[in-house]
Formats: C-alpha cells, structure tokens, sequence
C-alpha cells in the first residue's frame, strides 16, 4: 500500500508540471495584455508600459516561465497583479472559507445522495423510488446559480432568515458563520446529491436483483442487513468513483457559488483574477486546486481496495 | 490623459457637471471653474482671479443637526478595488476609499465655486500663469504627520510621473515650471503661461502622504487626510475605513467606519441593497435602476449626465473615409429608440459630449435639434456616396455586456439604411489596448466617454483622446487641432470660447462627424432609504465623501 501511494504521488509531479506548463501557455498566449486589463481604460501608453515593467510582462515568455518555474521551487508563487499582494497568502486566506464550504455540500452530497439513492434503489418502481427520480431530475435540470439566486430571494431576502452574502468564520461565531454557510452548501451539495442519488440507486437495484441478496433474502436475514451488509458494499464501487470525481464538481460549482453568495474563496479569487489577467494567481491557484484533485482521486483509488478486496489483491 | 472621476456622486441634478463615468473603455471629459469662499468654512477664503467665475459658494442642503445619527458603519459596494490604479487613476471601484482617504487643495460646490478643501487661500494671478496656495493650519495624515507645503510639491510631483501619474497628468507634468515652498503652508505654483483651467487640475489632485505613497498599489498602507482612515483589506473579501478622530472639519465624520463589501453576483448586490444589508452601490445598470426604482426601500439617484455612450468612426478606412457616410450613420441611429429601449427610458438620446449644464452645452446642437432620426436622409447621402452595401464591422469589448447590446441595435439602424453591419466582440484589454494605441482594427467601434468635473470646455477636448489630435478615429484638420489650443486658453465665459464651443459642437456632431453620440451615460448610485445626508450629492470634490452621510437605523 506504502509503495503503491509513493508511486502515485511520484506520478503525479509530471502532471502538476504539465498542468502548469497548460495554464501557463493559455494565458500567455490568449489575446490581450494582462497590464492593459489592469491599467485604467484611459491610461497612456507610457503608464501601461510602466505597469508592464512593473509587473515583469516586458520579459520573453520562456524568461517569464523559468522565473516561475524557479520560484515555485523555492516555495513562492509570486506576486498577484491585481492584488499586489503574495499569491500564497491570496491561497491561505482563501484555501478556508472553500474548504469549509466544499467539506460541508460534500458531506450533505454523501448523507443525501447516498441514503436516498439507496432507497430508491432498494424499493424500485415504489412511490419513494419515483419520488426520488422526479425530485432529482429538477435538481440536476436547475443551474446551480439559479437555484441559489432562487434560495436567496426566498430564505435570505423573502423570509429574512438567512443573510444575502459574505461569509463569517465559524470560530468568530458559529450561529452567524453557520448561518452564512447554509445557503452556499445547500445549492451546492443539493445538486451533486442528486447527482450521486441517481447513480447509487441504479447500482443498488441491480445488486438488489443479484442471486446472493435473494439467498441473503431466502436465509431470512432481516432487510435491514440485507441491505448494509450485502447490498450497500457491493454497490459502493460506481458511487466512490463517482463520488471522487464529485470533489472536482463541488471545487468547480464553488467558483459560481461564491460569487452568487458574495463568499470569499479560491473559486472566486479564480475568476477574479480571470477577468484582471491576473496571471500568478490564476497559475498559483490552480496549482493548488490541480494537486488537491490528484490527492482526491488518490484517496478514491485507495478506498476501491478498502471495499473491494479483489482490487486491493490486483494491485 | 482623461479624467474620469471628480464628482463621483453629486446626486442632486444641481450636481452639474460632476463627473466620473467610465465604461469599458471609457474617456473623460470636462467643464467648468470658479472662485470663491466658502460658507461651510469660515474663515477660509479661496479666490481665483484667472479661471473665471467669481462670487460666494451657494450652500449646500444641509440637514437639521438634530436629525443626524452618529456611529454605525456603511456597507458599501463599488466592487473589488484595483490597487493598480488606487494612486492614479479614478476607477469607480476605488472611490469610497479615495474620496474618503485622501483630498485636494480645492474643490466646487454645487455652482462651481472653488470651495477650499486643505488649501486655506487659493489665489490665481491676473492671466492664471500662477497660483499663490496657503494651507489650511493643524491638519494632520492619519498617521499623526502634520500636513505640510512640501507634502503638496510632493503630490504634484508623484501625479506627474508615469508610474503613478494622474488624470491631469499632461497639464501638470508638462505646464508647471516652478514649486516654490516659502514655508510649511505657503507655497507658490509657477506655469509656463496662462492656465485658465488650473483650478481643474487641483480638483483633481489628491495629497499624499510622501512617506507611503509609493506603497498604494500594495493596498496596505493608505493614508491621507481624509474624514476616514485605511485600516484593512483582504482582497476578495472587502476593506475596512474607520472615522479619522483627528479629522480638521469638527465634529465629522458622522459615521464610524465604511466597509467595502464586493458582491460579485448582481442579483445578490440587488437583494442586498433591498433588504438593508448593503447600504450603497456604485455602477448598476440601467436596467437594475429601472427595476429598483418601483422598491420604497431602495433610492437610485444620479447626478445627471456624466458621460456619453458614443460610436467612433475610423475616418482612414472606406467608407468611413467619407463624410457624407459618417453623417449618414448619425442621422440613421435611433436614438430615441436606443433611449427607450436599450437604456430602458433611464437616460436620454444624445449627440454632444457636455451635459445640460455645461457653458458648452448647445441644445440646438444636441439630439433631437441637432441631429435627428432620418433614415431616408442617410440611406440618400449613402447612395450619393456610393457607399451602399459597403460592410461596414463595430467593434465593442466582451467586458461591456451594455456595449454589446448597444451594438446590435447599431447593426439594425446601420442595415436598414444600406450598410450591412457586423458586430464584434473583442477581448476587453484588446478593445481598449487598440483604442488607446489608435490601432482600431474595424471601421468602427463602442465606447463611453465618461466626463468628469472639468471647469473649463478646453479641459475635456484637449484631454479626452478621442478629441485630441492624434485620436483613434485618425482625423487630423489643422483649423481642428488650432481650435483645440485656442479653447485651452481661451478665458472661461468669454465670447471667444463661447464661439469655439459652437464650432467644436458643429465639426463633432456633423461638419467632421467622426465621433457620433448615441445616449447618455449616467452614474447612478443605489442606496438603502436608512442612507440619510446624501441629497446635496457629497460624493465629490464638493463635500467631503461619506462624511457627512450618517445611517437612520
């Protein structure tokens, strides 16, 4: 297991290498300047260029590239053009609030899309199991955005229950930091449950009609342990796949979720820093969020064994 | 160089000519100065016998003194601010904080007196080619520093270098010859010959503190003299200004602290705004203002027109290269209809780039007097022109959504009338990279030209660079480029520059017709009905920004 995690991280240094080497190549080569996007509209030539020196544009690429590249390997991102100030500290102090929200929508995605997939699945063509369906195609047909605009205008504008935006940190106070993380995480987590709702119950029902569970059935064991103990196992491989890949939807729906909900976050800072040409934040940022997918998808690699031992035996 | 803000928020109509607008690749503009004291400040005097104007500052509505809350903090938003141009540049997401950090020597009130800000006594001599400034006595920076004459020669030499420049960075780099300081508070600014609109270029300067201001872009260390001080900012999250307890004007600020809350999502920033959880915002759109204006909790204000949404015609390039084609195109745009429907009856057609208020300002020669709606006129002066079917490409940046739409109304006007319009959406630093550097790859392309407080007409068309000779439309006229240095120094309310105006209006809006006006562009402000001590407009160089503002909850 020791050798098996060692060489996956071994190989994921090229993809990181590769991975910067994209988004570095991207951004230099799309069309426009990252200073004339910082620089006022009505600057002067003479002030973009000054701006351009500045911020080292005026270097060739490839001098640009082996400067990051140098950089990086002492441990600095550089500094943001937009901000001015250090992409590292841009990512830790936005690395918290993306975290607290992906950890909170990922966990209401497994409770909600897991438990309701399997009673589905377990009940086909029931009313629950046709309940289930319905409710889960208008989540995943509704854009996240306009679920969570819908959210707003209802709970938080409406009603007046929940604030409009921004974020308070749980430890500062929790009713207030809870508060602001309910809206973010329900439209975020509600859309990737019923994503992973429909996945398992398809997989549940067609362990549900394997000859062991009928003999688990005809043993006269309880539906209850039926259920954990044969069906719920055999049919988690498609929903842990799934559910990895999940982590990257919940990371990328932030970048829409943050905005709607005026959150600060790496999602947010992403698309800022997009639309500034804010080139050492986009490539610093999506360094992080690239390492944190491969680290993701590890960690599903390895819960396959964990569940199934004859993965584990193979590898 | 343009200048785009000063004024950021005269909200009453009486606001005149304050300006600020600025679109995706918006260029300024101008107007007007004066001189005089000022009855909010006795004791203070500030005379001007070069620019024009004269007389005693009108007051400014002031509300009852028993009617104001003190403390709470004002939620505002504007968006992210830009640390790139915090120094220089007047961006609107920058001005809560600098128009409540920093401030100039001078300012206007409401009809275009100078009103002293720090400068105790502003005194131009007789043909304005020298201003004698003595400042006001125990201001202090924020950080306890006493304000002093050399702070002020450094301001003006910061402003005028082309890292941090200024929006009059031309006039003062290139017109000041000499800084005298004769002690801590009298100074004596030398040009090298008459400057009718110097007073122009001191509303736009703001003072800064020479031990940080080379740090603005770090966006860590602020300080002014302003009624608040810097105290944080987190990008992405918002920043955070509290009351300066040292502030020079008694008993000012009324608040406590400004935060600057960035809500990305529109809908939100409307909701939030409704619902009293945001207390301000800057730049929405006209169809955001027509919908929050049915909302009793909400007011949308302005201060009128501050800027003008124009298309620019590339003069080098057929058909264009044609004057009876470019006045086609004017008379073939709907403005009535660009008013009604794009900017949903917010704001109004427009052919001229002065508002209502302007000495510039000639209603015989702005829409509908001037130019009118007539598509059969144009479709004629095509066809004489021989121009009819000639593709004719608009170019607009994909920043600008309101651009965009704006264009495909132009297309409809411009095909109906025989020239087949394409419409293209360039990368928003293309757009205005290409306007800036006279590169302008289609024959024409959208833009808004935002004014800003000029005192004086030849401000605005010698700063602006869709006016000024060389510009991105490449029209050169010697008599044209002779007229814009007579308005420069032509004495504000003379006859003279009466008549040139007239001229420069006629040559713009149909003689030479290479920048055609299509509707107004305003400024509106939204702010939650518990937002009280905004109706004289304080978001300007007139009053001290958010100083007098206080919160009714």
């Amino acid at each position: 297991m020791g050798r098996y995690v060692v060489r996956r991280l071994i190989e994921a240094v090229p993809v990181l290498v590769l991975a910067s080497l994209l988004v570095f190549s991207l951004l230099h080569f799309i069309p426009g300047d990252p200073a004339s996007a910082l620089a006022d509209p009505e600057a002067t030539q003479e002030e973009v260029q000054a701006l351009r020196e500045r911020l080292g544009l005026d270097r060739p690429v490839l001098v640009q590239l082996k400067n990051w590249w140098l950089s990086l390997l002492q441990g600095d991102l550089g500094d943001s053009f937009r901000t001015g100030r250090p992409v590292s500290e841009m990512i830790r102090i936005n690395a918290l609030p993306t975290l607290e929200l992906a950890t909170v929508s990922y966990m209401l995605t497994l409770t909600l899309g897991i438990s309701f997939g399997v009673m589905a699945g377990v009940k086909v063509r029931s009313a629950w199991d046709w309940g289930v369906s319905l409710s889960t195609v208008v989540f995943i047909a509704i854009p996240n955005f306009v679920f969570g605009v819908v959210l707003l205008w209802l709970l938080a504008f409406t009603f007046g229950w929940l604030p409009i935006g921004g974020r308070v940190a749980i430890w500062d106070d929790p009713v207030a930091g809870i508060k602001t993380l309910i809206l973010p995480a329900l439209t975020l987590g509600l859309t990737q449950a019923a994503v992973l709702a429909r996945y398992t119950r398809t997989a549940v029902s067609q362990v549900t009609q394997q000859q062991y569970v009928m003999t688990a059935r005809a043993k006269g064991l309880a539906e209850r342990v039926v259920v954990v103990r044969h069906v719920l196992k055999n049919s988690l491989i498609p929903t842990i796949t799934l559910s990895g890949l999940q982590v990257a939807s919940i990371l990328t729906g932030s970048v829409v979720i943050e905005r709607v909900f005026s959150r600060p976050g790496l999602g947010r800072v992403v698309v800022d820093s997009v639309q500034a040409r804010d080139i050492p934040t986009i490539q610093g940022t999506l360094l992080v969020l690239v390492s944190v997918f491969i680290l993701v998808n590890l960690i599903a690699d390895l819960l396959y064994g964990v569940v199934d031992p004859r993965i584990r035996l193979e590898s | 160089m343009n200048i785009l803000d000063l004024g950021s928020g005269h909200l009453s109509r009486r606001g005149l000519l304050k300006g600020g607008a600025i679109g995706a690749a918006g260029l300024a503009g101008a107007a007007l100065i004066g001189c005089g004291s000022d009855d909010d400040n006795p004791g203070a005097t500030a005379t001007s016998s070069g620019g024009g104007g004269g007389g005693t500052a009108s007051p400014t509505p002031t509300p009852q003194v028993s009617d104001i809350k003190r403390g709470g903090t004002l939620l505002v938003d504007s968006g992210e601010p830009n640390p790139n141009v915090l120094n220089f540049g007047f961006n609107i997401r920058n001005r809560p904080i600098q128009h409540s950090v920093w401030e100039q020597l001078i300012g206007l009130t409401e009809d275009y007196q100078i009103r002293p800000v720090l400068a105790e006594t502003f005194e131009a001599n007789a043909d304005s080619s020298a201003v004698h400034i003595v400042l006001r006595q125990g201001v202090e920076f924020h950080n306890g520093r006493p304000l002093t004459a050399d702070d002020v020669a450094y301001s003006i030499d910061f402003f005028s270098n082309a890292e941090s420049s200024g929006q009059l960075k031309g006039p003062l780099s290139q017109g000041i010859s000499e800084v005298k300081v004769a002690d801590n508070r009298t100074l004596d600014i030398i040009f090298n010959g008459p400057r009718p609109a110097l007073a122009d270029m001191f509303c736009l300067t703001r003072i800064v503190d020479r031990d940080t201001a080379r740090n603005i872009p770090d966006m860590k260390d602020l300080v002014g003299t302003g009624p608040f001080k810097f105290t944080s900012y987190t990008p992405d999250v918002g920043y955070r200004l509290e009351a300066n307890e040292n502030y020079w004007q008694e008993g000012l600020p009324y608040l406590d602290a400004i935060e600057g809350k960035p809500y990305a999502d529109v809908a939100a920033r409307e909701l939030a705004i409704r619902s009293g959880e945001l207390h301000w915002a800057d730049g929405m759109s006209y169809a955001r203002v027509a919908a929050l204006r049915s909302d009793a909790n909400v007011k949308a204000v302005t201060r009128g027109k501050a800027g003008m949404n124009y298309l620019g015609l590339v003069v080098n390039k057929a058909p264009f290269d044609d004057v009876r084609v470019r006045r086609a195109a004017s008379l073939a745009i709907d403005r009535q209809r660009l008013s009604d429907e794009f900017a949903e009856g917010v704001v109004a057609g427009t052919t001229l780039p002065w508002p209502p208020e302007s000495p510039a300002y000639h209603a015989d020669q702005d829409f509908p007097a001037g130019v009118a709606y007539d598509p059969d006129t144009a479709a004629a002066l095509i066809e004489e022109a021989g121009a009819a079917g000639t593709q004719i490409t608009i170019q607009a940046g994909a920043g600008d959504q309101e651009a965009a739409t704006l264009g495909q109304y132009l297309q409809d006007d411009l095909n109906a009338v025989g020239l087949p319009t394409e419409l293209v959406i360039l990368e928003a630093s293309v757009a205005v990279e290409q306007i800036r550097d006279r590169t302008v790859q289609s024959n024409a392309w959208l833009a808004v030209h935002g004014f800003a407080n000029y005192a004086h007409p030849g401000s605005m068309v010698n700063a602006a660079q869709q006016y000024t000779v060389p510009n991105p439309s490449h029209f050169e006229d010697t008599d044209y480029e002779q007229l814009l240095d007579r308005m420069q120094s032509a004495a504000l309310g003379s006859s003279e520059l009466a008549e040139m105006v007239t001229e420069f209006n006629q040559r713009l809006t149909w003689d030479n017709a290479w920048i055609l006006g299509l509707v107004s562009s305003e400024q509106y402000r939204v702010m939650h009905a518990s937002l009280k001590g905004d109706e004289g407009g304080n978001l300007s160089v007139a009053k001290g920004a958010f100083s007098e503002w206080w919160l009714d909850a």
